[in-house]
């Protein structure tokens, strides 16, 4: 096999030098920040104005539609939403469509520490565990959480839980959030607790999910964010965590990435050049 | 100082982490046992979730005598019958029942949330806006949808000749860009998922930063 010249290289270089170049030039602004600037998108604020003008008493629903698989690009997100939510007199029902969805709500919750803004489990947030059925579940708890889920996550009967002895379904709910990273879970939700109930809807997607929910903002979603903002949301709500950590890194590996397209591309055509001449 | 417990895991979680990032060098017996043991402590905790899934939402009902809830049941047994040689069209009845339910419960919905309101919504959009920038992206909107419709129109051929060519490659450009921003958004993605890793490797593991 003939010898790849520099040009024929940079054209085509080996994935697992590409692999190895791209770990370490985003393990160094982990290590080490560079303070890139982090632009707070328009998307990111309405998401969090939203919460923020949540009526005091307001009960939200906030469905956790993720995976161990996609926790690492949730986490920051839905931890910062959470200490959104905790901040404020608000109730919040978490309930998860995804059967490891209560070890990504142990997590989270662990990490938004609820104790420490006086929140108390049973009377201002209740976590209803997996609630399994997909889109016939959300239709279930839409109609009647009581007829829907026997008993929260650890056991408790719900009508023993003192937040939700007057709630029902959901007309009984000012906001539901949906955290998903399925397009199923996410358009379910519009069509069980928007379409039928006009509850208004916030969601956050896994980032390559944008495009297919796009269409439904900003009319059944109120507001649409991908995962990758989580450092925008840690920012808003105070609490940099990280998502933010991430953000240099973010910029950075954009940066690689169009430079190695450029130069790549430089020389595809040089090469198509010198063999043209050939 | 973490427990040995908390420790373990770490160690157990990094290494693991390592032998699947492994493959982006080439197929290894490393990465086979990682993928194998990913897999399988997915399904142990799946069978898990799904015994007390039947006790929480099944057993325990019909304890308190619900007795209705023993149809679910008998349902869920008939697809059971998909390994009987003989007897195993029986899982259809109990498939058809539970795709049945789905469709249902969504479709009814499905005109309204995906068609109607998307339509709706499209149509209502007013070219009159107070910016330009609103004015010229409304402008674009409608062009896309437009020309991408035209563009999926079959039934008469000749909307594809001669100038309507021009309108279908302008629904094609669109699509493109389209396509292009949902790859850059599963670039994104991607980047994210790996940046959380590497985040547990440099800061819970190797104590570096964080």
């Amino acid at each position: 096999m003939a010898k790849k010249s520099l040009i024929e290289w940079i054209e085509s270089p080996p994935r697992e030098v590409l692999y190895t170049l791209l770990l370490i030039i985003l393990s160094i602004p982990l290590i080490k920040p560079l303070g890139l600037p982090i632009p707070v998108s328009a998307r990111t604020i309405e998401f969090h104005h939203y919460i923020e003008t949540l009526p005091d008493g307001a009960y939200v629903m906030v469905s956790l539609g993720y995976g161990v698989s996609s926790q690492p690009a949730f986490e920051p997100f839905v931890v910062a939403t959470f200490h959104d939510l905790f901040k404020r007199n608000v109730k919040v029902v978490v309930e998860t469509t995804g059967s490891d969805g209560p070890i990504v709500y142990k997590s989270a919750i662990a990490k938004a520490n609820p104790d420490s803004y006086g929140k108390k489990y049973g009377e201002d947030y209740v976590f209803l565990g997996y609630v399994p059925g997909g889109e016939t579940a959300m239709k279930a708890l839409a109609e009647d959480i009581h007829a829907a889920v026997p008993a929260d996550y650890y056991g408790t009967p719900i009508e023993q839980i003192p937040m939700l002895k007057n709630i029902h379904g959901a007309t009984d709910f000012t906001l539901v959030i949906c955290f998903t990273s399925a397009g199923d879970t996410a358009v379910g939700w519009i069509r069980q607790w928007v379409t039928s109930y006009n509850v208004p809807y916030l969601s956050c997607v896994l980032t390559m999910m944008m495009p297919t929910i796009e269409p439904y903002y900003p009319v059944q979603v109120k507001a649409l964010v991908g995962a990758d903002r989580g450092g925008e949301m840690e920012f808003l709500v105070g609490h940099p965590g990280p998502g933010l950590k991430k953000a240099d890194s973010f910029s950075l590996s954009h940066m690689v990435l169009m430079a190695i397209i450029i130069v790549a591309n430089i020389a595809y055509f040089s090469l198509k050049a010198q063999k043209k001449e050939v | 100082m973490a427990d040995w417990a908390t420790t373990f895991g770490i160690w157990v979680g990094a290494l693991l982490n390592i032998f699947l990032w492994s493959i982006a060098y080439r197929d290894n017996p490393l990465f086979k046992f990682a993928e194998h043991t990913y897999v399988g402590a997915s399904i142990g905790y799946a069978f898990a979730v799904a015994v007390r899934t039947v006790k929480v939402y099944g057993i325990d009902h019909i304890t308190k005598g619900e007795v209705l809830y023993v149809i679910p049941f008998i349902i869920g047994l008939t697809l059971y019958f998909r390994y009987h040689r003989t007897l195993y069209w029986i899982y259809r009845y109990g498939m058809a029942i539970i795709v049945g339910a789905g469709i249902g419960a969504a479709f009814v919905r499905t005109i309204e949330t995906s068609f109607l309101a998307q339509i709706r919504d499209t149509a209502s959009i007013n070219l009159v806006q107070p910016d330009a920038f609103t004015v010229l992206s409304n402008v674009i909107f409608i062009a896309a949808v437009t020309t991408t419709l035209y563009y999926f129109v079959f039934t008469f051929p000749v909307l594809h000749k001669g100038g309507g060519t021009k309108i279908a490659d302008a629904g094609r450009w669109f699509m493109m860009l389209a396509f292009g921003y949902a790859f850059a958004k599963t670039v994104v993605t991607r980047y994210n998922l790996m940046l959380g890793r590497l985040q547990f490797l440099l800061y819970d593991w190797l104590h570096l930063g964080g």
